[in-house]
């Protein structure tokens, strides 16, 4: 299409920059991974974005993109969901898991389902439970913080891992108890878990360079966080304390990662606020129950999966009716003939005679 | 406290301006007074003055600036229009007629009969006035806007900080006219100038309120009536049709003039800028006046440049020449190089959902479009006011606008929504 129609002036935050800035939030949470275990966070980023980037140029190589046409498309968002992938795993799985777990979230879970913006599940969160599945025993075997691993190792040794492994704050969770170091460490961040997922503060970070960068909404985040904590607040498990295990539930596991990265992919959550609202609502109370029913796998993987599902349901019950058109319909029973019916109309005058405009 | 409207967006990219002197320029070689098919009073030859009936018709048009007819309705030149040549004396007309009693005294027709008399023009959309105020039945309020077309003109601005005291006056008439008991003056959040204007004219009274808008584009009637009252203007009617008629604050203040001296419409008040244009300005130029001539005034371009924007940056028109006239809708001129955009497929981020303040969602189009679906399936589309606020904020630039228009026009073609 061609022509010079209005607007003639854009905004700068363009599919290009918004990528960008979530690229850039998510350098903060990959630079505390680092920190936490190593060298070999950069390798396991690194293959989960040439992963993506490579399936991404062979699904359109394989769709008859050419070898070099293929190049041509912006890689931007298999890196987003690559490096999104890596960030959910482990830092003691084999160096072929982020790379399988990238290829399935973009063949499969992205281009397969029709391409960009046509997806119904988060490609990432998607390429990981699928992983999940099928590496169950390497997805779910954590490490101590500091332990610092071999870069380039494509299996780390059982032995090794058997002696510097540990529970996760979730498992421990899942086991009745609570994890000996405290909020505090959860909070900063200083405990087992997935590269990305552990950090709170980081993940504060990146959500304000999300918001910054105009990548993020709050309502989604806000609402499950909230919904989950005050869930687990009311309904603790165990002999807990009440805030402390709500606590333990928002802070352990993907909650927060998946509030921030996952809930700003503007495709697979809802476009209203109402939608993204109930989004966080129903991703809050799935998350706990998937959490009592599936121990020793994180609920919150599946649940947000289920509301994605639900996303254009949310879409279709929140999209509000357009601008006049109720008026219009109510219109055609009421015959505007005279002053009295355009008064029944719009309501009663007096009505305004209250009000100081 | 400000008030907000569901909708609209504030541009990251914005400019305000701040209000300046309004120049009068009247000096413009000639002008071209489009005939619309109004009978011509004068002849080839003959000498007209400023406010001069010089073609019969609804309303009637007047001679914008005194000086010599040239031409008349040629076919030949390929024009409807009368072309008065200046003859720089600005001579007023002698049988100018003022109002003749005082206010108070006149009656709701007299008024609308004085309005259609002066030819006012609603200066937001160039509708006669007494047409758009007279499909209101009865009304408590009279709502004024004082806001810009967009964030990046001053001209309603500078206009008001100018002329406060008549757009008092005119407001009176117009609660007159409507029976009005009450006027809101609404004002953008940022445009403290303006309030504070209206502010020093209305002082404390009861009878004028100030109601300020947070900054968000589009200012519309639309808009105005769902942030102020909550309610919205049915499909196909105006605010005046549900009894708050929305008046622009040019408007406002011409209706005083005209009651004050008898002169007619003859001039609009239209910011000149762009990075192509020497000096910025605000001016008020004769109805019919060349573009291109008046653009002489702030100082001409800095370089030559082929594209003009007669309007908002957002829902305004591109022309590649300045040999248009000045028109009664016009609120700016902005000689520069519209933004480009590469246009990539909808990736459903709903980003244009969430600034429509129809409450549209026109990524639903841009699918639809995609899928060459035919445009019966484009429900609601003639909701939309074209405030083009979805593609401006479209991350891969979908020209959601341009397929609209098509889906409007088709239905105009044949009312496929019924």
């Amino acid at each position: 299409m061609t022509g010079n129609y209005p607007p003639f002036i854009h905004t700068r935050y363009t599919h290009g920059t918004l990528r960008l800035g979530v690229l850039i939030a998510m350098f903060p949470v990959a630079a505390w991974g680092v920190f936490m275990f190593g060298a070999r966070v950069v390798t396991l980023l690194a293959i989960g974005i040439i992963s993506a980037a490579f399936s991404e140029w062979l699904y359109r190589f394989a769709s008859g993109g050419g070898f070099y046409g293929s190049f041509m498309c912006d890689f931007r968002s298999p890196a987003i969901t690559g490096a999104l992938c890596a960030m959910m795993c482990p830092v003691s799985v084999p160096l072929y898991v982020p790379a399988v777990a990238s290829a399935i979230a973009v063949i499969v879970f992205r281009n397969l389902w029709g391409g960009e913006g046509k997806n119904l599940l988060n490609p990432a969160v998607a390429g990981v439970v699928s992983t999940e599945l099928l590496f169950h025993g390497n997805m779910s075997s954590f490490v101590l913080p500091f332990s610092y691993h071999s870069a380039t190792a494509i299996i780390i040794g059982p032995e090794y891992i058997e002696e510097v492994g540990c529970r996760s704050p979730l498992q421990v969770l899942w086991h009745g108890g609570l994890y000996e170091d405290g909020v505090s460490s959860l909070f900063l961040g200083v405990c087992p878990g997935k590269i990305g997922e552990i950090g709170i503060v980081v993940l504060i970070l990146a959500a304000v360079i999300l918001l910054v960068t105009r990548n993020l909404k709050p309502y989604t985040g806000l609402s499950y966080v909230v919904t989950l904590f005050l869930i687990s607040y009311f309904f603790p498990v165990g002999e807990n304390e009440a805030a402390v295990y709500a606590l333990w539930q928002v802070f352990s596991g993907s909650v927060i990662f998946l509030a921030v990265f996952a809930m700003s992919d503007p495709v697979t959550t809802p476009k209203r606020n109402g939608g993204r609202v109930l989004f966080g609502v129903g991703c809050g109370l799935l998350t706990y129950v998937f959490r009592m029913l599936i121990p020793m796998f994180d609920g919150a993987y599946i649940a947000l999966l289920v509301m994605n599902i639900l996303t254009p349901l949310f879409f279709h019950i929140t999209t509000p009716l357009p601008y006049g058109v109720s008026r219009s319909a109510r219109e055609n029973d009421i015959s505007v003939t005279d002053e009295g019916d355009v008064a029944e109309q719009v309501g009663s005058e007096d009505r305004d005679s209250d009000k100081p405009l | 406290m400000s008030i907000s409207f569901r909708g609209g967006l504030l541009p990251e990219n914005r400019i305000k301006r701040k209000c300046e002197k309004v120049k009068n320029y009247f000096a413009s070689f000639s002008v071209a007074l489009p005939l619309e098919g109004r009978t011509p009073l004068v002849t080839e030859g003959s000498r007209v003055f400023i406010g001069q009936p010089i073609a019969d018709g609804y309303p009637v048009l007047y001679a914008t600036i005194s000086g010599t007819v040239s031409f008349i309705s040629a076919e030949k030149h390929g024009r409807d229009a009368i072309i008065i040549e200046n003859d720089f004396e600005n001579a007023v007309y002698s049988g100018l007629c003022p109002a003749e009693k005082p206010i108070d005294e006149f009656s709701r027709e007299e008024i609308f009969e004085k309005l259609l008399t002066y030819a006012i023009c609603e200066s937001s959309d160039g509708n006669l006035l007494c047409d758009n105020l007279s499909l209101c039945k009865s009304a408590k309020r009279l709502i004024i806007n004082c806001c810009e077309c967009d964030f990046f003109g001053n001209a309603v601005t500078s206009l008001i900080c100018g002329e406060a005291s008549a757009l008092l006056s005119g407001t009176k008439i117009l609660m007159h006219a409507l029976g009005a008991s009450k006027a809101v003056f609404v004002c953008e959040e940022s445009g403290i100038e303006a309030q504070e204007a209206i502010k020093n004219e209305t002082g404390k009274s009861r009878t004028f309120v100030t109601a300020t808008l947070t900054d968000s584009y589009p200012v519309c009637e639309q808009t105005i009536i769902q942030a102020l009252y909550n309610r919205e203007i049915p499909v196909g009617s105006t605010a005046a049709e549900i009894g708050k008629p929305v008046v622009s604050a040019e408007t406002a203040i011409q209706v005083y003039k005209s009651f004050s001296t008898g002169m007619p419409q003859i001039s609009k008040v239209f910011s000149i800028d762009g990075e192509y244009v020497r000096n910025s300005c605000v001016v008020r130029a004769p109805l019919g006046a060349r573009i291109s001539d008046v653009i002489e005034v702030s100082g001409g371009l800095l370089t030559a440049c082929d594209s003009f924007i007669y309007g908002s940056l957002f829902n305004g028109r591109l022309s590649d020449t300045a040999f248009e006239e000045v028109f009664a809708a016009l609120p700016r001129v902005l000689v520069t190089i519209p933004m480009s955009r590469r246009h990539e497929r909808c990736i459903r981020c709903g980003k244009c959902g969430d600034v429509c303040p129809m409450m549209l969602s026109p990524m639903n189009y841009a699918i639809y479009y995609e899928k060459e679906l035919p445009f019966e399936a484009f429900r609601h589309a003639d909701v939309c006011i074209g405030c083009g606020c979805c593609e401006f904020i479209c991350p891969t630039g979908v020209p959601l606008v341009q397929i609209i228009k098509e889906a409007q026009n088709a239905k105009n073609e044949e009312d496929i929504w019924r």
